[in-house]
C-alpha cells in the first residue's frame, strides 16, 4: 500500500517537473553581461528598457551583472568553457584583443545591412573593425575635460581658466607659492589605468601620435610630444599634492572636494560624481573647460588639444546560444532613442547627441576634440611601461627624454622592428 | 612594596598596552563606521567624526536589489563550506592522529599543502572545473572551491585540539564495544566541541570573505556572495565612497554578532 | 581473551575517514594544478593549450630581473608579515595570560577585529587613514607613506601584520593556556623570578607553535595579493611589486603561458618552505604522542 502510494508521489512529481520545464523551454531567453550597476538609476532605467524589449519581441533578456574590469577575463573562460553569453558589453580597449583571440561572433555583413553605421562619431566604426571585419557596435565613449577650482584661481589673481598647457604649468606654480596647504594640480599616478589614459590627454594635445596610419610604424612626431608630455608631468608633480604617487583618480577627486587643488583633468564620469561629492558651494566653483591646448601649429591652424576616448561596446561571443535573438537585441539596443536615454556619458551615435539627457553635460566634455587611445594587441605592454616611466619620471630617476626614448623602443620592438 | 601595589602597577602597564593594541585594532573599523555616517560631502574631510550623521548610505546600499539576495548567498555558503568543512576536517583529522595507515605522513602533507597553491594562478582551471561539473552560479561551486583552501587549515587546526583528547577517555567509555565510529561520535565529538567551534569560525570568516573565486563563479543573484557586490560598487564610472562603506560595515555584522554571542564558546575552545 | 575492539579497525573504515577531505582536496585541486603546470609549457593569448614552446617562459621568466626582484620583495613581506605578526601576537598573548583582571574575554575579542575584517576593505580604509592630506593618521604622522619607493613595501607589511596579529594571537593564547603549571611552581621553589621562568620554561614550550604560527603565515603570504593590489597595485615604481602582482601583470598582458610559468615558480619556492613546515608539524602533531 506505501510504495503504491510513493509511486504515485513520484510519477505526479515527474509530471509536474516536466511541465515546469517545458514552459520554461517555451519562449527564448538571451544571456546579457552587463557591468555592475553604476547606480540605481541605471539599474532602473536598463531593466526596464530590457524589459521593453521583451514585450516587444517576446524574447526575454536575463542580466547578469559582473564586476567591470573582470567581464573580458570571465568572458574568456566561459567561451572556452563552451558557456558563452548571448551579449556582453566589453570595453574598448578589450576589444581588439578579445576580437584577435577569436572569442567574439564575426557581425560585418549584420551590422552593415541593418546598422546605419553613418551615424556613429568617427572613428567608432574603426575602433570595433578587426582586419576588416567588424566584431561589436559601439555604445559609449568618454572624453576628459580640465576641472578647475576658480576659487583658488581668483585667490591668486587668475581670473580665467588656463587655455595652454604652459598656463597650467604657470598657474599651478602661482597657486603653491601663494597658498600654503592648497595644491595647484591634481595626479593620480597611484592607479595605472587612471595615470596612463590622463598622460596620454597630454601626450595628445603636444601634437602627439602613436603610430602611423598604416600602423606599421612608430610615428614621426612620438618623440618630441613623448618628451614633452613626460616633462611636463615631471614639472607638475612639484605643485601637486605629496601623495600624487599613491593617488588614484578618486583621492584626486576627494582632494578636490575638500578644496585642496586647483586643477585636475577628470573624466565625464568624475564629472558625475562630482554631483554626489561636492558641496553645492563648490560645484559653483569648479569649472569644466577644454582641455588646454599644447601645441598650436601656425601653417595649418590646428590647435591640438585632444583628450583620448576610451568606452564601450556592445558584443556577441563566439558560440553565443541564440545568435539570432541577441543580434535583434543588440540593434534595439544602440538604436538612438534607447543609446540616448539609457548610456551613462557620451553616446557613440552622433543623432543620440541630441537626446535632453546628454544636455546638462558641460560643454568641454561633448564638444572636447577626441581622439581615439591606444589600441591593439600590446596596449597593456605600453600602459604599463608609461606608468612605470611616468613614476620614474617623477621620483627623478629618469629624465624625459630617457622616458619617451625607453617607451619608443618597446613599441618598436613591439612593432616587429 | 606591598603585594596589591605590585599587582596593581602591572595591571595597569598591562592594560595601558592592551589598550593601546585595542585602539589600533579598533580603529579602522571605527573609521569605517564614522566614514559610512556621514553624508557624501563630509567625506572628503579629515575629522573622524561625522558633524551631520546621516544614514543616507545605507538606506543606498539596502535599495540595491541584490544585496538581500548577496547575504542571503554569503551566508548559505560560508556556512556549508563552515560545517561540512568542520566535519570532514573533524574526521580526516581523528584519522590522522589516532589510525596507523600506510602512507600517513603523505596524506597528511598533501592534504594541508594543498591550500598553498595561489588560487589567482588557477582561477581559469578551476572555473573549467566547475563549469564541467555543472555549479557555475551555485551555492555548491563556490563550496567547493573553498574547501579546498579551507580543509587543509581546519584540518591543522583540529589536530591540535585532537591531540589533546587522551587515548583512554575513549577506550574507557565504551568497554562493552561499541563500534570505533560510534565512539567517535558519542565521545570524541563532545569533548572535542571548543576545537569544532574554533574551527568553524575560522573557516567561516575566511569563506564569508573570500572575493576572487566568486566573482569568477557567479554570475546572478543565484549565488553572488557580499564581496562581489561589494567590489561592485567600486564600478569603473562611479566609486560610491559612502555606499561602499556603509556596505562593508554591514558585511561585517553578521560576523561581529555572531563573534559576539558566540565569545564564550570560541574563548572556551581556545583556552582549553 | 577478549580482543580490544581497538586494534582492529577494519581498513576500509579506516581510510573512509579521510577520505572526503582527501578527495575535496588533492582530488579537487590536481586538475586545475595539472592543468596550470601544462600551460607554463605553451605559449597562448587566450588560455588555452596553443603552442608548444618547452621551456621557453621559463628562460624567460629567469633572464627578467624584476621578476627576481618581485621575488626578493615577497621574501621580505612574507618574513616580515610573519615574524611581525607572530611576536606582537606573543606579547599581546603574556599581556592579557598575566591580566589579573576580569575580561579578558572582552580583550581577546576586540583584538580579533582585524581579522574579521576582508582584505579588500582593509587595503581601502587603510589607504585613506593613512593619506598625508586626507587620512586622519596621515596627516598626523605627515608623510606619504605610500608614495615613497623606500617606505611603502614596509607600510603595506605592517597593514598587513596587523592583519594577521589576531591569528597568532589566538593560537599562542591557547598555547598558553596549555602550559604546564607545575615546571613553574618548581621554579618559584628554586628562586627563579619572572624573566628567567619565561626565557627557560616559557620560550622552550611555546617555541613549537611559534614556529608552526610564523611559517605558516610565511608560506599564505607568498600567495597574497588582494591587499597589495588594492593598496598600491604594485608601486610606486615596483616597490610593493611581489610575484602575484607580477603575475596579474602577466595575466593583464594576455600573456597567460608565462604567467602560469610565474606562479608554477612561486610555488616551488613556496615549497621548499612548505615542505619544512609539513614535516615539522606532522612530527609535532601526529608523532608526538
Amino acid at each position: 500500500m506505501k510504495t503504491r502510494k510513493v509511486y504515485w508521489l513520484s510519477f505526479l512529481m515527474g509530471v509536474l517537473l516536466l511541465l515546469s520545464g517545458a514552459r520554461q523551454a517555451a519562449g527564448v531567453t538571451i544571456r546579457w553581461w552587463v557591468w555592475m550597476w553604476d547606480n540605481p538609476w541605471q539599474q532602473e532605467t536598463w531593466t526596464a528598457s530590457a524589459q521593453a524589449f521583451e514585450q516587444r519581441t517576446g524574447i526575454k533578456v536575463q542580466i547578469e551583472n559582473v564586476v567591470w574590469d573582470q567581464i573580458s577575463d570571465k568572458l574568456r573562460a566561459a567561451v572556452i568553457a563552451g558557456n558563452p553569453p548571448d551579449v556582453v558589453m566589453i570595453l574598448r580597449s578589450d576589444t581588439y584583443w578579445l576580437a584577435e583571440a577569436g572569442l567574439l561572433s564575426d557581425l560585418t555583413e549584420l551590422a552593415k545591412a541593418e546598422i546605419d553605421l553613418a551615424d556613429f562619431r568617427p572613428g567608432t566604426i574603426e575602433d570595433v573593425t578587426v582586419n576588416g571585419r567588424i566584431y561589436a557596435i559601439p555604445w559609449r565613449r568618454d572624453g576628459y575635460a580640465l576641472a578647475v577650482n576658480t576659487e583658488i584661481l581668483q585667490k591668486v589673481g587668475i581670473l580665467y581658466p588656463p587655455n595652454t598647457l604652459d598656463e597650467v604649468k604657470a598657474y599651478a606654480a602661482r597657486v603653491v607659492e601663494a597658498l600654503p596647504g592648497v595644491y595647484g594640480w591634481g595626479m593620480c599616478l597611484g592607479k595605472k589605468h587612471a595615470a596612463f589614459y590622463r598622460w596620454e590627454n597630454v601626450f595628445y594635445s603636444y601634437g602627439g601620435d602613436w603610430l602611423t596610419p598604416d600602423g606599421k610604424s612608430v610615428a614621426p612626431n612620438f618623440l618630441e610630444a613623448a618628451t614633452k608630455a613626460f616633462a611636463f608631468h615631471a614639472e607638475m608633480a612639484k605643485y601637486a599634492p605629496p601623495s600624487a604617487l599613491q593617488d588614484t583618480d578618486d583621492d584626486v577627486l576627494r582632494l578636490a572636494a575638500a578644496g585642496k587643488i586647483a586643477m585636475w583633468q577628470e573624466h565625464l564620469s568624475g564629472w558625475r560624481q562630482a554631483q554626489g561629492l561636492f558641496t553645492p558651494e563648490m560645484l559653483a566653483h569648479v569649472q569644466w573647460v577644454y582641455f588646454p591646448e599644447g601645441k598650436f601649429d601656425p601653417a595649418t591652424r590646428t590647435s591640438y588639444r585632444y583628450t583620448g576616448t576610451g568606452g564601450w561596446n556592445i558584443a556577441i561571443p563566439k558560440g553565443a546560444p541564440n545568435f539570432q535573438a541577441a543580434w535583434e537585441f543588440v540593434k534595439y539596443w544602440t538604436s538612438p532613442e534607447n543609446m540616448g536615454a539609457c548610456v551613462l556619458t557620451l553616446p557613440a551615435r552622433i543623432s543620440a547627441m541630441e537626446h535632453p539627457r546628454i544636455a546638462a553635460i558641460p560643454e568641454a566634455f561633448k564638444f572636447g576634440a577626441l581622439k581615439p587611445t591606444l589600441t591593439g594587441p600590446f596596449v597593456q605592454d605600453i600602459r604599463t611601461l608609461v606608468w612605470e616611466q611616468l613614476q620614474a619620471v617623477v621620483l627623478g630617476t629618469v629624465t624625459p627624454q630617457k622616458a619617451a626614448e625607453t617607451v619608443y623602443a618597446k613599441l618598436n620592438e613591439l612593432l616587429g622592428k | 612594596m606591598t603585594k596589591r601595589r605590585k599587582r596593581g602597577i602591572k595591571n595597569a602597564v598591562l592594560l595601558l598596552i592592551l589598550a593601546t593594541a585595542a585602539i589600533v585594532a579598533l580603529f579602522p573599523f571605527a573609521w569605517n563606521v564614522c566614514a559610512s555616517l556621514k553624508p557624501s560631502w563630509e567625506l572628503a574631510t579629515r575629522t573622524l567624526f561625522p558633524r551631520q550623521p546621516t544614514l543616507e548610505h545605507y538606506r543606498a546600499f539596502f535599495q540595491r536589489a541584490d544585496v538581500l539576495a548577496a547575504f542571503r548567498n554569503s551566508l548559505i555558503v560560508s556556512g556549508l563550506t563552515g560545517a561540512l568543512g568542520t566535519w570532514f576536517a573533524f574526521l580526516a583529522g581523528y584519522g590522522l592522529v589516532r589510525f596507523e595507515m600506510a602512507g600517513k605522513a603523505v596524506l597528511f602533507q598533501s592534504i594541508v599543502g594543498s591550500q598553498f597553491i595561489p588560487l589567482s594562478s588557477l582561477m581559469l582551471p578551476f572555473y573549467l572545473l566547475v563549469y564541467r561539473l555543472k555549479l557555475l552560479d551555485t551555492w555548491w561551486g563556490l563550496v567547493l572551491v573553498y574547501l579546498v583552501y579551507c580543509l587543509p587549515f581546519a584540518v591543522w587546526l583540529l589536530m591540535g585540539f585532537l591531540q589533546k583528547i587522551p587515548k583512554e577517555v575513549e577506550e574507557a567509555a565504551c568497554i562493552d564495544g561499541c563500534s570505533r565510529f560510534g565512539a567517535v561520535i558519542k565521545i570524541v565529538l563532545p569533548l572535542a566541541r571548543p576545537g569544532l567551534f574554533v574551527t568553524f569560525s575560522f573557516v567561516w570568516i575566511k569563506a564569508w570573505q573570500e572575493y576572487l573565486a566568486a566573482i569568477m563563479l557567479t554570475s546572478t543573484d543565484r549565488a553572488r556572495t557580499l564581496p562581489v557586490v561589494l567590489a561592485g560598487l567600486q564600478s569603473q564610472v562611479s566609486f560610491q565612497f559612502g555606499t561602499i562603506m556603509a556596505g562593508v560595515v554591514i558585511a561585517q555584522l553578521p560576523v561581529l554578532i555572531a563573534f559576539v554571542l558566540l565569545n564564550r564558546w570560541f574563548l572556551k575552545g581556545i583556552t582549553g | 581473551m577478549e580482543r580490544s575492539v581497538w586494534t582492529v579497525v577494519r581498513p576500509l573504515n579506516k581510510y573512509a575517514f579521510i577520505l572526503p577531505a582527501v578527495l575535496l582536496t588533492v582530488g579537487s585541486i590536481s586538475y586545475p594544478f595539472i592543468y596550470n603546470l601544462l600551460l607554463s609549457f605553451y605559449d597562448t593569448k587566450v588560455g588555452t593549450l596553443d603552442r608548444f614552446i618547452g621551456f621557453s617562459n621559463y628562460r624567460a621568466l629567469f633572464s627578467s630581473s624584476p621578476f627576481w626582484e618581485a621575488v626578493l620583495r615577497t621574501i621580505a613581506f612574507s618574513f616580515g608579515t610573519a615574524i611581525g605578526a607572530v611576536i606582537l601576537g606573543l606579547v599581546l598573548a603574556l599581556c592579557i595570560h598575566h591580566l589579573d583582571l576580569p575580561g579578558k574575554t572582552f580583550l581577546l575579542g576586540v583584538l580579533f577585529v582585524p581579522w574579521v575584517m576582508g582584505f579588500v576593505e582593509s587595503g581601502i580604509i587603510a589607504r585613506w587613514v593613512l593619506h598625508p592630506v586626507l587620512g586622519t593618521v596621515g596627516q598626523l604622522i605627515n608623510k606619504a607613506l605610500l608614495s615613497d619607493p623606500r617606505t611603502a613595501l614596509a607600510t603595506v607589511t605592517a597593514v598587513s601584520v596587523w592583519k594577521h596579529i589576531p591569528f597568532a594571537l589566538v593560537t599562542v593564547y591557547a598555547a598558553l593556556q596549555a602550559l604546564r603549571r607545575d615546571m613553574y611552581e618548581a621554579a618559584m621553589v628554586d628562586g627563579a623570578n619572572a624573566w628567567q621562568a619565561f626565557r627557560n620554561i616559557t620560550i622552550p614550550q611555546l617555541r613549537p607553535i611559534l614556529f608552526a604560527t610564523g611559517l605558516l603565515l610565511v608560506i599564505w603570504q607568498f600567495g597574497a595579493f588582494t591587499l597589495i593590489a588594492v593598496m598600491t597595485e604594485g608601486g610606486p615604481l615596483h616597490a610593493t611589486e611581489i610575484v602575484t602582482v607580477y603575475i596579474y601583470d602577466l595575466f593583464e598582458a594576455r600573456s597567460f603561458g608565462k604567467a602560469a610559468a610565474a606562479s608554477v615558480v612561486l610555488f616551488v619556492l613556496a615549497c621548499i618552505l612548505t615542505v619544512a613546515y609539513l614535516k615539522l608539524e606532522f612530527k609535532r602533531l601526529v608523532e608526538a604522542e
